[in-house]
């Protein structure tokens, strides 16, 4: 059954919640295990694909992360969502897997996709764009693995800090700790840096001001 | 608010989970103290750089199947029992272990036995050595050495000096059966 065909011949695998979907395969249901498999599979691949740098290494632990939920099916009880679970046995084994030598994930590479996709961006600018994705994922790999986590689960796979707390099994406040240290330790690493510390605003965001007043909405009563 | 809970705050506010009212007085604070306005503005353009570093990887994806996590979870080796644990041969090997476990034991190999509490004390009579120091030796030197000692021991007077076997004979005379021919043990 292809990939397509599965999604089309189970419309109502997509409502049912994760705890649904893993008794009904726990009682043979493939199609619920295919769910599961579906709703996480290019999230779990970019967690370990931001961690290892490495594509197949990525795949591998999709597919372990996986194997592992399937025979542990008889086992697992989720409470809500069954995410939290398989990201930490994704985090944990991306982090037992000894990096290839030689293999690289080139932000190049991106750029290259990123040239498909938008014409109207000149090859200079991408090239700049490149540079600096390299540069702050350079930094990102100078933090130890306790704040990189953090920040890939944050940045990378959008999670919130209740969602990360689950993952990495501590409290929120822990969570909220290591981040700001981590952007702090980003800070330190990337002040050496000129392209973010005369005006790296110009480059990559609106000004402070700017983005705080565009974040916050008037309180109610608060005149518009 | 203070410079520390300025930035506590910050993380709050790149997470998206800053109240409304707390990111006012963030800003105002931010306003007034130029070390906290740095600080946020490095810290956003961190943030930003970080959101824009990570979207191409975004919107990667892969085309793994179910089928192939299927195959990875029965493909997997399962917790199998070595050979010797197995069936009559595992029985078997087990039993002879157990047993030449207790042999040793029991045979005090091992000086795993259980060992007696009361240990004799130095000074408590020993039989066996009153025994062999009653017997006197048969080699015929070691004899009469024993001999002097017995009397001695005794309290006997006068020790009779004890002359060596020289060629292989005591110098004492030894009687014969001729001269007590009627065996009465009567000196001559």
């Amino acid at each position: 059954m292809t990939e397509q065909s599965a999604k089309r011949s189970a419309p109502s695998e997509e409502r049912r919640t994760d705890r649904e979907l893993v008794y009904a395969a726990r009682d043979g249901d493939t199609l619920a295990f295919d769910a599961l498999f579906y709703r996480y599979r290019d999230g779990i691949y970019r967690l370990g694909l931001a961690i290892t740098k490495d594509p197949s290494h990525a795949e591998e632990i999709a597919v372990d992360t996986f194997s592992r939920a399937y025979r542990a099916l008889a086992r697992l009880e989720p409470e809500g969502s069954l995410r939290p679970w398989l990201y930490r046995v994704a985090v944990n084994l991306s982090y037992n897997r000894r990096p290839r030598k030689g293999v690289i994930l080139s932000p190049l590479e991106d750029s290259a996709n990123d040239t498909f996709q938008s014409e109207e961006r000149s090859p200079s600018v991408l090239a700049e764009q490149a540079e600096l994705r390299r540069i702050v994922l350079a930094a990102v790999d100078t933090l130890g693995p306790k704040h990189r986590v953090v920040v890939v689960l944050h940045y990378m796979n959008g999670l919130n800090l209740a969602e990360i707390a689950q993952v990495v099994d501590c409290p929120i406040g822990t969570v909220k700790s290591r981040l700001h240290y981590a952007l702090r330790g980003l800070r330190a690493h990337l002040s050496a840096h000129p392209e973010f510390g005369i005006e790296p605003m110009s480059l990559l965001a609106p000004t402070s001001r700017r983005m705080v007043a565009s974040a916050v909405e008037p309180l109610p009563g608060e005149p518009q | 608010m203070a410079c520390r809970a300025a930035e506590q705050k910050m993380a709050d506010l790149f997470t998206g989970e800053l109240h409304v009212r707390e990111r006012l007085e963030l800003e105002a604070h931010a306003d007034s103290c130029a070390r906290c306005d740095a600080a946020l503005r490095d810290l956003l353009t961190i943030s930003v750089a970080l959101d824009r570093a990570y979207a191409p990887l975004r919107q990667r994806g892969t085309l793994l199947s179910p089928a192939r996590v299927r195959l990875a979870a029965r493909s997997e080796p399962q917790n199998v029992a070595p050979w010797w644990r197995i069936g009559f041969v595992g029985r078997l090997s087990e039993a002879t272990m157990a047993l030449g476990f207790a042999a040793l034991v029991l045979g005090g190999s091992l000086d795993l036995a259980v060992k007696p509490d009361v240990i004799p004390a130095a000074s408590a009579p020993s039989v066996i050595k009153d025994y062999m120091r009653t017997q006197p030796p048969y080699e015929e030197t070691a004899y009469l050495r024993w001999l002097r000692f017995q009397l001695r021991a005794i309290g006997a007077v006068a020790v009779p000096a004890v002359r060596y076997p020289a060629g292989g004979q005591f110098d004492i005379e030894q009687r014969t059966n001729e001269d007590d021919w009627l065996n009465t043990g009567a000196p001559r």
